[in-house]
């Protein structure tokens, strides 16, 4: 892109496209969002995994899994909003269940290592 | 007096029988087992845009509940023995509920948009509004009996 062209604010979506109100892109910003959320509380996972001697593998393991979820999250946001222009824009279905199922199952993997992690004989500090 | 061919009554010859059919379809054939592309038709686009951000958003909401009943229970520290579990086993509990639950619901919604019905009833809100309440008041009250112990 050259200065000239952005100096002219000639930019045109591509004909057919429909995205009013930018729900894609909500939507993808919100994959982000989660993403971010899912790399949090992977960094206290991971963070409190150190303070246990015994259970610091499994720890590691769930905190790591989250993070590559976390990446993947992150990483869907981006592909899928680029698809799904298209996929509006030639009128093609947009419910992925499959990248619901994951988050689903990842959020519940994470409740459970949580619960499991509280009811542990162990507090730090 | 016969009946005058044409006349509908409010549950009329067509919509019962559109529902006599829907009920054979739904008896031979469980709704929730047909595949979810191939019921109803295509929703505008926005309308499955929106679930899947309330879905994420749900998943949000979990995912902190978690973190903050894992706080509790990790680093709180009153006066009181077993408080942090008190408070934090509540939180984390609703989150796993949010979590657990959320597949579901997603899918019921995208069912819903795709037949065209009103979105089902979900009483998630109220569960999660009244637990985070009763878990404020309690925490609440621990700080309050930490200050006057002390």
């Amino acid at each position: 892109m050259s200065d000239s062209h952005s100096k002219q604010n000639s930019y045109q979506p591509p004909s057919g496209s429909f995205d009013p109100g930018l729900a894609n892109e909500r939507t993808s910003l919100s994959w982000r969002r989660t993403a971010l959320s899912l790399a949090a509380i992977a960094a206290v996972l991971i963070r409190l995994a150190t303070q246990l001697n015994a259970l610091a593998l499994p720890g590691y393991i769930i905190g790591g899994l989250l993070l590559v979820v976390a990446g993947g999250a992150w990483l869907y946001g981006v592909v899928a909003y680029r698809s799904n222009i298209v996929a509006l824009a030639q009128g093609h279905p947009m419910a992925r269940p499959l990248s619901i199922k994951v988050i689903a199952v990842t959020t519940t993997v994470t409740a459970l290592a949580a619960l499991a992690l509280s009811l542990l004989p162990v507090q730090l500090v | 007096v016969t009946s005058v061919e044409g006349k509908v009554m409010p549950w009329g010859e067509e919509q019962s029988g559109s529902g006599q059919e829907r009920g054979s379809r739904r008896f031979l054939q469980p709704k929730r087992r047909t595949p979810l592309r191939e019921v109803g038709s295509e929703p505008d686009p926005r309308f499955t845009f929106a679930n899947e951000r309330t879905f994420l958003a749900w998943n949000r909401t979990a995912l902190a509940l978690i973190a903050a009943g894992l706080a509790a229970t990790q680093l709180l520290k009153f006066g009181l023995g077993g408080t942090h579990l008190v408070i934090g086993l509540p939180l984390i509990i609703l989150g796993a509920a949010a979590a657990v639950t959320s597949y579901r619901r997603w899918e019921r919604n995208e069912r819903a948009l795709r037949l065209g019905e009103p979105l089902p009833y979900t009483s998630l809100p109220k569960i999660l509004a009244a637990g985070i309440g009763v878990v404020a008041m309690i925490a609440t009250i621990f700080v309050i009996l930490d200050v006057i112990v002390r």
